[in-house]
């Protein structure tokens, strides 16, 4: 009895810690699910025989008479994979130059100050304030007129013109978090202001210089607005425009748009995963006391 | 090894003035400390010395080189920051061997010199680690590591022990004065340590609002301070100012006060007179003696506060309008109560006068008080 009574006062703050364990677990679980779900879906719709895929209700599993037809015939009749070597290139080539510019604009307003600095980042935010569909009309008639419709080329350039302004955004907290000292101390040790950026700040800045690719690429890869005006040609298509033609004006083959879907999330899972180990953050822990 | 010399050298900011025409002779090989309050000018001065920051006017000079627009990767300098800035994505064998691996020096070469630095600062077994893999003392080893490695002509450091505990601090503050004297470079010092700047420097330099107040070595600032700052910033607890005037005529002339009564030294007399309003009289806690309670020559006044520290005893005496602090043996103070009325004497040749004006030493026996400033023009 006495034993129990004294053990009580330990019990109670055990399984409250034990409690909230298991509610954040259960609280993370949700969460993947809400995320991981809606891939499941696709993938599921896309291998269920036609008629199943209306049924109600749902099945959540798929069926034992599943089928990957969908997948071939795609192959087989479609022009996939032009679409997704189209918009790997134009996703490619945004993304490295937004990162490339953004990181160039996004150091010189981190370390250098000058008349007009204040107003330059405001304008870097103004432009992303106006609606994409405003700049479309006159972006549409001026790239006419350069000859750039219907070009991977000139599409990427209209990527760009609203990307470097985010890039630029995005790359100059991560330049703004790493300290100062670092760059002066790598002056003082007898680097130039360019061997200083490539061996110390951008090393550092890796997560952020990663994850801003990782932005670019992945809006670059869905964009359907500018892609829908600027290219004609079914040869240009991206994945997005691709996916977009599925859609009948009687029928659209279902299974089939979940099976593009999955087939084109898969490359832009693959940067994910390549890049994820440098989108950790906390590379610069321990080189200044704080 | 070189001199460093600062030629009226200022710094100005848009909206203040960081460093006001300084001049200031750091010789070969010495340790020099900057000393003052923070927002003083002593970072920004050792910052524009490194190259970090342009002066505004004047000339820097490091040996016989001009070098106001040279870089500071060019100016030979080493530099240990008050945060350490250790390289993150590098251990550190690389840490160390950064500047000579720009200089593209023979791999075998940078190795051994890594090793032997290493060795010296206890951090070969730490080689293989990151920087967020090390506690603060090893960090500020390896950032010393770092400054040594590259043989420099001058040695820079901006509060390097700021960050470490007290312990480690008086262990770190050894050991810079060890390496300093085993290599030999000039080193400049900046702290706002006043216990750290009187351990370590051979001669100080005391800065306030941007200005050099008074250059000297560690016993002079103390017993001979330029200015009633300087007499407040060195020495814990400061020494002690009193508003006083000279009272009397022909040799019996005394400083007065509403607690204080001593007989005015023959000698600062007739400097003190020309005072006119009243001068500052200022005197260190220790350069008192207990004397009766009773009225009578001395300075007078009621215990506030007895601080006891071990070792010996702070007691803080108000004489009505001011107060002052003396130290006193543990025996001593141990009798001595909040409100007793207490009397103590001042030996007459220990007394320094300010002016209230200006706060400048108004006599200093012995001249030193602005000896110290130098103004050399570089040759």
């Amino acid at each position: 009895m006495s034993e129990a009574a004294a053990g009580a006062p330990d019990l109670v703050p055990r399984i409250s810690a034990a409690a909230w364990r298991v509610a954040a677990g259960a609280t993370i679980i949700l969460l993947c699910f809400l995320g991981v779900f809606p891939f499941y879906w696709m993938f599921v719709t896309s291998i269920r025989p036609g008629p199943e895929i209306f049924e109600f209700p749902p099945k959540l599993l798929p069926s034992a008479d599943s089928v990957f037809s969908p997948y071939l015939t795609l192959f087989q009749d479609s022009d996939l994979a032009l679409w997704i070597w189209n918009s790997t290139v134009v996703s490619v080539m945004t993304a490295f130059v937004a990162s490339l510019v953004g990181a160039m604009t996004a150091y010189v307003l981190s370390r250098f100050r000058f008349p007009g600095r204040g107003s330059s980042m405001v304008a870097l935010l103004m432009t992303q304030m106006l609606p994409a569909i405003l700049l479309a009309l006159p972006m549409y008639v001026f790239f006419s007129r350069l000859g750039l419709l219907n070009s991977l080329f000139g599409l990427s350039i209209a990527y760009l013109a609203f990307l470097i302004p985010v890039a630029a955004a995005l790359l100059k907290a991560f330049f703004d978090a790493i300290p100062i000292e670092l760059e002066e101390a790598s002056l003082i040790d007898g680097a130039s202001r360019i061997q200083t950026i490539f061996r110390v700040t951008l090393p550092l800045s890796l997560p952020g210089v990663a994850s801003t690719f990782l932005f670019c690429f992945i809006i670059s890869w869905d964009e359907f607005l500018f892609a829908r005006m600027f290219i004609r040609q079914p040869e240009n298509w991206t994945v997005s425009l691709g996916l977009a033609s599925f859609s009948g004006e009687f029928v659209t083959p279902w299974d089939q748009v979940m099976a593009a879907a999955t087939i084109i999330t898969l490359p832009a899972a693959a940067i994910f995963l390549a890049l994820q180990r440098y989108l950790v953050r906390g590379l610069t822990a321990g080189g200044i006391k704080g | 090894m070189a001199t460093a010399r600062l030629v009226n050298v200022s710094k100005r900011y848009p909206d203040h003035l960081a460093v006001d025409g300084i001049n200031l002779s750091v010789d070969e090989g010495e340790f020099m400390v900057l000393v003052g309050p923070s927002g003083c000018g002593k970072s920004t001065t050792l910052r524009m010395i490194a190259g970090l920051e342009h002066a505004t006017e004047g000339d820097i000079w490091i040996g016989d080189r001009l070098v106001n627009r040279v870089s500071p990767r060019d100016r030979d300098v080493a530099m240990v920051f008050q945060s350490y800035a250790l390289y993150p994505n590098m251990n550190v064998h690389r840490n160390l061997s950064y500047t000579l691996r720009l200089r593209r020096l023979p791999k075998a070469e940078i190795d051994l010199k890594v090793r032997g630095v290493a060795e010296s600062l206890d951090l070969t077994r730490l080689l293989d680690r990151k920087p967020g893999q090390l506690s603060g003392g090893q960090r500020q080893r390896v950032a010393l590591g770092r400054a040594i490695i590259r043989e420099p002509e001058l040695f820079l450091m901006d509060e390097p022990l700021s960050n470490l505990d007290a312990k480690l601090r008086v262990q770190t503050r050894s050991e810079i004065t060890r390496l300093q004297r085993k290599f030999g470079v000039t080193t400049i010092y900046v702290t706002h340590d006043q216990t750290e700047a009187m351990t370590m420097g051979k001669r100080i330099v005391v800065m306030n609002d941007g200005k050099i107040q008074q250059i000297d070595s560690p016993r002079e600032l103390y017993r001979h301070p330029a200015n009633a700052f300087v007499a407040q910033f060195i020495g814990t607890p400061p020494m002690n100012l009193l508003e006083c005037r000279l009272e009397g005529s022909g040799s019996a002339k005394a400083l007065k006060s509403e607690g204080m009564n001593v007989a005015c030294p023959d000698a600062e007399a007739n400097a003190l007179a020309s005072e006119g309003d009243g001068f500052l009289v200022g005197f260190r806690p220790e350069d008192t003696e207990i004397i009766g309670g009773d009225p009578g020559e001395g300075i007078y006044g009621t215990a506030a506060a007895v601080e006891e520290l071990g070792h010996e005893s702070l007691v803080t005496v108000s004489d009505g309008s001011s107060q002052f602090i003396v130290r006193l043996a543990p025996a001593d103070a141990e009798r001595v109560r909040p409100g007793d009325r207490m009397g103590f004497s001042v030996d007459p040749a220990k007394l320094r006068f300010f002016s209230r004006r200006t706060g400048e030493a108004i006599s200093v026996p012995g001249g030193s008080a602005h000896g110290g400033i130098q103004k050399e023009q570089p040759t």
